[in-house]
């Protein structure tokens, strides 16, 4: 015998527009929810793809070229690149690499990755796409291994993200990888962060989060 | 303001409406996101996914149902569409999460099934039968909601009933109840 669905429907009856609230959001998905819609506020101008006004990108354009012959800089509009320069074959997969031990976590993940960068001297979004590249010491953390990650991520061969954090997120291994910057509504740099288990590979990118960020 | 004139100052370009509107309604759309897809992780990311997505759509709200109906629906589809891709590499819990004192195993293993089924529907299909089979709405009020035609709610309908009653065709006969194994996500006695 075949069930109805609306026989079998009853057993889900908590999908119903009118069902009472059996559970209370915890605060913390709350501050979170309201934080990514905050995010979307910040960004949504028409949306998506956007590509950057000319006049916008002169300034960063025209500061990188001066570092063409030591490294290469990126700025991104979400996944769509924008005036990329390839990097070289040699050219590690982040321009800035980091194991800070931090366990980053959802509630203060922006403000994390702020203090990481502030402690490399950048304390704004721009001074990324031209900053030096970074010092190939073999005491720095190797991510080779995140090199298929980012390029799924940047969806481009030879990218190089901007820079990588082997850290924790709520006690998961993962990277912190800051893959380019975007303008947002009001022209204002914004920093792409993708957060990825630490066994991210180019096929499967396992990504725990993906967030937009200020310095400011 | 009520949900109607936040959604249309939203629209509008007020900053704070969206935030509000949905802060009225958290702890319902918490419930359903949670209860569907059993892991509270699981159901912040459907809930971030579905509140994204209402926030874009916004402009897309023809006021032929409450909003309330309309964000719900939103977030059923996400959380559903969450199952769906997490469902062949989600672990089990090492807790309950979706217990209310009434629940057993057999009523969760049930539940995960019909939710597993809707899962794998056409958005299209399942908003229909959603509606029409589990709210009650008639076709036409359902066609309404959905903006588009009585008649092809109808055929929604049934090609939606026809793919959930073959999917739990298992739920009805014994014989094949008995190899049922409950779905990756619930809970287990042990």
């Amino acid at each position: 015998m075949t069930p109805e669905p609306d026989e079998v429907l009853r057993s889900v009856d908590f999908l119903r527009a009118d069902a009472p609230a059996e559970a209370v959001m915890p605060p913390h998905v709350w501050a979170r929810l309201s934080e990514a819609l905050a995010d979307e506020a910040s960004t949504v101008r028409p949306l998506q793809r956007r590509r950057l006004p000319g006049k916008a990108i002169g300034g960063l354009i025209a500061a990188s070229v001066v570092l063409l012959a030591a490294s290469t800089a990126f700025i991104l509009g979400r996944s769509e690149p924008v005036d990329i320069v390839a990097g070289s074959a040699a050219a590690p997969p982040a321009r800035q690499i980091v194991a800070s031990g931090i366990n980053y976590t959802p509630q203060q993940l922006r403000g994390q990755i702020r203090s990481v960068l502030n402690s490399l001297g950048i304390e704004r979004a721009e001074q990324m796409a031209m900053m030096e590249p970074a010092n190939r010491a073999d005491s720095m953390p190797d991510i080779s291994d995140l090199a298929g990650c980012i390029r799924g991520l940047a969806k481009s061969e030879g990218f190089q993200a901007l820079m990588v954090d082997r850290a924790q997120y709520d006690g998961i291994d993962a990277a912190i990888i800051v893959l380019g910057i975007h303008l947002d509504v009001e022209n204002q740099p914004m920093l792409d962060v993708f957060v990825v288990r630490s066994d991210c590979t180019e096929d499967a990118q396992r990504v725990l989060t993906h967030v937009v960020a200020s310095l400011d | 303001m009520d949900d109607t004139e936040l959604l249309a100052a939203h629209v509008a370009g007020d900053r704070d409406a969206f935030n509000t509107l949905v802060e009225r309604h958290r702890d319902r759309l918490w419930s359903v996101a949670l209860r569907t897809t059993g892991d509270p992780e699981e159901a912040a990311d459907a809930l971030q996914d579905a509140l994204i997505s209402a926030y874009r759509r916004a402009g897309q709200f023809r006021g032929e149902s409450a909003v309330t109906t309309w964000l719900h629906r939103i977030v059923v589809n996400a959380s559903l569409d969450r199952l769906r891709r997490i469902r062949p590499t989600v672990p089990l819990p090492e807790y309950d999460v979706v217990t209310d004192g009434r629940d057993d195993i057999g009523q969760r293993v049930t539940q995960l099934a019909v939710l597993e089924a809707l899962a794998e529907l056409p958005p299209d299909q399942r908003d229909a039968v959603l509606a029409v089979d589990l709210e009650g709405y008639s076709v036409e009020e359902a066609a309404a909601m959905l903006n588009c035609p009585p008649g092809t709610i109808k055929s929604r309908c049934s090609r939606g009933r026809a793919k959930l009653a073959e999917r739990l065709a298992s739920l009805r006969n014994p014989s094949l109840a008995d190899t049922v194994q409950p779905p990756k996500g619930v809970a287990r006695d042990t």
